[in-house]
């Protein structure tokens, strides 16, 4: 199987073959790893136009079209101010604003609390040196990886013997906020941030005559500032997105958006038919992304470093 | 004498937040373990009864909603899981290799990363809708683009279309987080690397698979794992999802968490006298068992396949 | 092979448009089969020199040869270099075989085997017809490189061309001529280029090659014909056997070996090798060579820094490469591993014969092994040469200072009439100088440049003196030198001195320089 020999008249010296070929194949390449990535990110971006489209579409449009336009065919902006005064009766009369203020209540103390511990904890992991911080930072990761429905069962139990279940008054807030305060993941971020301080000027500032609380608080804090941030701003978005065990142990009027928005999905219906009217509900939707939007934006490095940072240590 | 004060007050940093960890996190642990090896357990007296066995576990190896439920997820996790590494290598390496545009692909990229699964998962609902049986809404988004009328996520839809809804969009919302951390790793490998495959002639294809994907592979092995441990508990997609118009998730559409939770709140025995409860407790373990094989899997299998 | 640097020139530009000039037209020719060093203290241009013959980077102006080949415009993969990094690039997580081997995988080495013969068979089945065609192909080459030089030598002076008339433009004068006359020019020239080359092309074309060629081709297929059937036959035989599937090529080869005809043995042959095991041996060959062969199944991470260094010396040169760079290869290395190392890399390239080109700034280093030094400053060549005749005979102050330790001692003194004189005192002469007077120059004296002499013209003050055996080091001071101190090596068989006590020296006139004040040009 001998290949015969191709003749090579190319009486071109200029251009190399394999340059030329090279050239191409490199042109190609680019256009095919363009054509994936816009495919991809069109993709990823899909589900907001969608969002954002039926939620600005006339009631009748999503009731009585056939088919879903792609563009909404009657603007209706004033499914978004519905969808604000809406409250359901079968939830007991409770509107947006109302689970609005309970989330930014939940969110500033869990965030003011949480953040407060896990900067304390990471601090004596990182810093100090006393019997048994090695066991406990090992039982810490450990714990880890323990999966919050283990736990679930327990907890709810606990919380209800202290009488916080369903609670008409600030039970239902610490119900919701008090089992999740310490994090130990935040906790594992932080202590990694402090690590890599120098030692020489923990070192400095005891010759210095410095505490070691002063020092946490006016060395290491500030030094670790775009991890505190980030910390900061994961636990907002916890707070934000949690769903499950607030809807599990809080009072109805004490409950956080997400509530909201799931009973939204259950309760907009067009009462006549019984029919789901989903341009309302994803107006709520929108209602419910946009403020996450917003901080990504204005946050967004400090979100992509912390997730970034978790995966390189390894 | 020194030493002592320096540990107490060490300790004393830690004082509040061991005690609600205690509390929140190491006491259920067992007292988890404990309620679903006490069949009679009440949760409303906190009572465990009198019989210590393993009724619970056999109930709910009885129960088929708990079958279905684990297989569901198991159905989730081994496509997911896979599914989405690969393809946000693939995404992670593109990025990667081009200049002009990165920074704002990387960011459309990450964008789900921040939304509510909640939120996201009710559009998908709506994206994938059908009209609904007896009325006549529209319909939706993907029914639309591809002449289908096909009940995806609806009371009527078949197992596999909802499973396949529900994969989609957990593949969607696992992209970000390891796009990102694939990136980081691929920045983080020295240019050196790549400059001495070119002196040694290595073509593009060999750079990636006996180089690149190599030194990543730490950080595979810990997203891989990573992201087992998560899909395992996939509760909230799925409930945003197929969830039907109503609070709850229909018990065919169960996710194993979802058994769980839902044992939580009915109190009292079932018709064989094992509480609820002790059921949900027993589901739970068996959840955290099949999780802690896995990972165990998982860590022996990258120790043999990871370089360091 | 030889390595010519034509005007190498390289260009950094910054953000803020801040242009860093890091090489300068730089020429230089390094003869075959040498062991040069690249001189200079950091940021002279040395490594981006280095790094514009590894074809990493790209150069701004000029040409690099390989032998008379343009490879300017090729990639490194394509140049056949070999390049060994300052900090080793070892791949860590691949042992030291695998590392060593991996440059071996991706030659291909199995398709160079068969096209090689398959010139050889051509020539035994076809002679006549083989030996045309392969002068042709061979001519065809060399004129096709000619001619790429050509143009890129037109587009050198076509660039600079513009440049001027920018220049001018910029000072607001009329140019000589303006940028598309030039840019008419340069597109004549080449298309003149092409005219010759073409002709130049059918000249050296022989008659009926398409005919020629087909008659090789049919020459060859006759004889491969019957065996092929042949072979197919076996092919089978053999596939119906399932024990012959583990180790394919081996059976097939054992059992169409007899079979082969003659004059295509050659060609099956390569077809069928073992490559693995060459590669193999080649790898162990080589590690032999470097001296680590006992480490091969480790992985980088464990081993020392010099061992790592063979590592990377070895996987450099198990391509057999035309040239071999290595950057800065000592300076990772403790002091008593430089000296054991750069012996090795002497040794090494000595054995091997190939071209070596390496960068420090380590002037020992450079002094002890290198064939030629070429030193370096600002991104041009300061002087180039052998490495005793540049330390004998430095070209400027640059070079005197740079080599030699101790460095050179510096005086401050005067021409006046074709004598250098410190202090009014005359303390050389040259015919060189003839009888030119000037207020300031620079003497340079290499620290064994002085001699003990009672009627000597130059004074010195003692302040340490150090009997180092057969040498004295002394640390002195005059008032004309350019340093707080100096330091001087005397013999110590004429010394007698007591400290406080001045001393008179007189100069060696070979290890005296005299330079230029400003320029730093030697004038003697």
């Amino acid at each position: 199987m001998a290949k015969a020999i191709h003749l090579n008249i190319n009486q071109d010296y200029q251009f190399d073959q394999k340059l030329k070929i090279q050239r191409t194949a490199q042109l190609f390449r680019n256009i095919l790893l363009y054509t994936f990535l816009t495919v991809t990110a069109f993709v990823v971006i899909v589900p907001f136009y969608w969002m954002l489209n039926v939620s600005f579409q006339s009631s009748n449009e999503v009731l009585n079209s056939l088919n879903v336009s792609f563009f909404p065919k009657v603007f209706s902006p004033q499914n978004y101010l519905n969808v604000f005064l809406y409250s359901s009766a079968a939830q007991g009369n409770i509107d947006f604003s109302r689970y609005l203020f309970n989330t930014v209540l939940v969110a500033f103390f869990t965030t003011l609390g949480g953040t407060f511990f896990s900067i304390l904890v990471a601090f004596a992991l990182a810093r100090l040196n006393f019997k048994g911080r090695d066991l406990i930072f090992t039982i810490l990761l450990a714990t880890m990886m323990i999966p919050g429905e283990m736990l679930v069962i327990s907890n709810f139990v606990t919380v209800s013997r202290l009488g916080w279940v369903n609670a008409n008054d600030a039970g239902s807030y610490l119900a919701v906020i008090i089992p999740f305060l310490v994090s130990i993941f935040h906790i594992y971020l932080l202590r990694q941030t402090f690590k890599q301080i120098p030692n020489e000027l923990y070192y400095a500032a005891k010759v210095d005559g410095c505490t070691d609380f002063k020092y946490l608080w006016k060395v290491m804090v500030p030094m670790a500032k775009s991890s505190i941030v980030t910390i900061i701003i994961l636990r907002i978005m916890g707070t934000w997105n949690a769903y499950i065990w607030q809807d599990i142990v809080a009072n109805e009027k004490y409950k956080l958006v997400t509530t909201w928005l799931r009973s939204s999905f259950v309760d907009l219906a067009d009462t006549g038919s019984g029919r789901v009217l989903t341009n309302y509900q994803m107006a709520a939707t929108v209602i419910v992304t946009v403020p996450l939007l917003l901080l990504f934006i204005f946050f967004r490095k400090y979100i992509m470093s912390g997730v970034s940072r978790s995966g390189v240590k390894g | 004498m020194l030493d002592h004060k320096r540990d107490l007050k060490a300790w004393l940093y830690l004082l509040i937040p061991l005690f609600l960890l205690t509390i929140f996190t190491f006491y259920p642990l067992i007292k988890t373990f404990l309620i679903s090896l006490f069949s009679e357990y009440n949760a409303l007296t906190d009572d465990f009864g009198r019989y210590f066995d393993l009724y619970a576990y056999t109930a709910i190896f009885n129960d088929r909603f708990f079958i279905n439920a684990l297989t569901n997820t198991l159905v989730i996790v081994f496509v997911s899981v896979p599914a989405s590494t690969i393809l946000a290598l693939l995404i992670a390496v593109s990025l990667n290799s081009i200049k002009p545009l990165q920074k704002i692909f990387q960011t459309i990229f990450f964008i789900p990363y921040v939304t509510n699964a909640l939120a996201i998962g009710m559009v998908f609902n709506v994206m994938f809708s059908h009209p609904l049986v007896g009325g006549v809404a529209a319909e939706g988004l993907i029914n639309t683009l591809f002449q289908t009328a096909i009940d995806w996520v609806g009371p009527t839809a078949t197992v596999e279309r909802w499973r396949t809804v529900v994969l989609i969009y957990t593949i969607w919302s696992a992209l970000p987080f390891k796009i990102l951390v694939f990136i980081g790793g691929l920045q983080n490998i020295s240019k050196q690397y790549y400059d001495a495959a070119k002196i040694d002639a290595a073509p593009k294809w060999k750079v990636m698979t006996r180089i690149t994907i190599p030194l990543l592979s730490p950080i595979i092995s810990y997203i891989l794992i990573t992201s087992f441990i998560g899909s395992f508990k996939a509760y909230e997609s799925v409930l945003s999802v197929v969830g039907t118009v109503g609070r709850s998730l229909d018990r065919n559409r169960w996710t194993a968490v979802a058994y769980v939770y839902d044992k939580i709140g009915i109190s009292g025995l079932d018709i064989n006298n094992i509480s609820y409860y002790s059921r949900g407790a027993a589901a739970a373990v068996v959840l955290f068992f099949i999780i802690m094989i896995f990972t165990f899997l998982n860590l022996y299998i990258s120790k043999k396949t990871v370089h360091y | 092979m030889e390595v010519r640097l034509e005007n190498l020139t390289k260009v950094f530009e910054s953000k803020n448009s801040a242009r860093t000039i890091a090489v300068n037209q730089f020429n230089f020719t390094i003869p075959d089969g040498k062991l040069v060093g690249l001189l200079g203290p950091s940021g002279c241009g040395k490594s981006t020199t280095l790094y514009m013959i590894s074809g990493l980077l790209y150069p701004t102006h000029g040409r690099i040869f390989f032998g008379d080949e343009d490879v300017t415009e090729l990639s490194p993969e394509q140049r056949g270099i070999g390049l060994v990094f300052q900090n080793y690039a070892l791949y860590p997580h691949m042992t030291v075989k695998k590392n060593i081997l991996f440059p071996l995988e991706n030659m291909n080495l199995k398709k160079k085997s068969i096209e090689d013969a398959t010139k050889l068979a051509h020539f035994a089945i076809s002679p006549k017809e083989a030996k045309v065609y392969y002068q042709y192909i061979k001519e065809s080459t060399s004129l096709k490189n000619k001619y790429k030089r050509l143009e890129s030598e037109a587009k050198a002076v076509y660039q600079s061309k513009l440049l001027e008339i920018s220049k001018t433009k910029k000072r607001n004068e009329k140019a000589t001529n303006s940028t598309s006359s030039e840019r008419q020019s340069f597109k004549d020239q080449l298309n003149d280029f092409k005219l010759s080359f073409e002709k130049e092309m059918q000249n050296i074309t022989p008659d009926k090659l398409q005919t020629i060629v087909s008659k090789m081709n049919d020459a060859y297929a006759a004889i491969e014909k019957p065996y092929q059937n042949h072979k197919q036959k076996i092919m089978m035989q053999l596939l119906l056997n399932p024990i012959h599937w583990f180790d394919f090529n081996h059976h097939f080869w054992k059992a169409l070996k007899p079979i082969v005809p003659e004059a295509i043995k050659q060609v099956e042959e390569a077809r069928y090798k073992d490559y693995q095991k060459q590669m193999h041996d080649e790898a162990i060959a080589m590690a032999k060579l470097v001296g680590i062969e006992d480490q091969l199944n480790k992985k980088p991470a464990q081993l020392s820094g010099g061992q790592q260094q063979r590592v990377a010396i070895a996987r450099a040169l198990v391509k057999k490469p035309k040239v071999l760079l290595l950057d800065e290869p000592l300076s990772n290395l403790d002091a008593r591993l430089r000296l054991q190392t750069r012996e090795e890399i002497k040794r090494i390239q000595k054995e091997i014969g190939i071209t070596t080109v390496f960068v420090t700034h380590d002037q020992e280093e450079a002094m002890s092994i290198s064939d030629e030094i070429v030193l370096m400053n600002f991104g041009a060549e300061q002087q180039k040469g052998n490495p005793q005749d540049v330390y004998n005979q430095p070209a400027n102050l640059f070079v005197a200072k740079f080599l030699g330790t101790p460095q050179l001692n510096l005086y401050q003194g005067a021409l006046k009439n074709g004598k250098v004189m410190i202090q009014d005192q005359v303390v050389f002469e040259s015919s060189s100088l003839k009888s030119k007077s000037l207020d300031e120059v620079l003497i340079g004296v290499r620290p064994e440049g002085y001699e003990m002499d009672e009627k000597g013209t130059l004074t010195l003050q003692p302040q340490f003196i150090e009997m180092i055996g057969r040498d004295v080091s002394l640390v002195a001071s005059h008032p004309q030198a350019q340093t707080p101190s100096i330091r001087i090596i005397l013999n110590s068989d004429d010394f007698s001195v007591k400290p406080n006590q001045l001393i008179k020296v007189r100069l060696k006139p070979h290890k005296t320089f005299i330079f230029e004040k400003t320029t730093g040009r030697r004038l003697a």
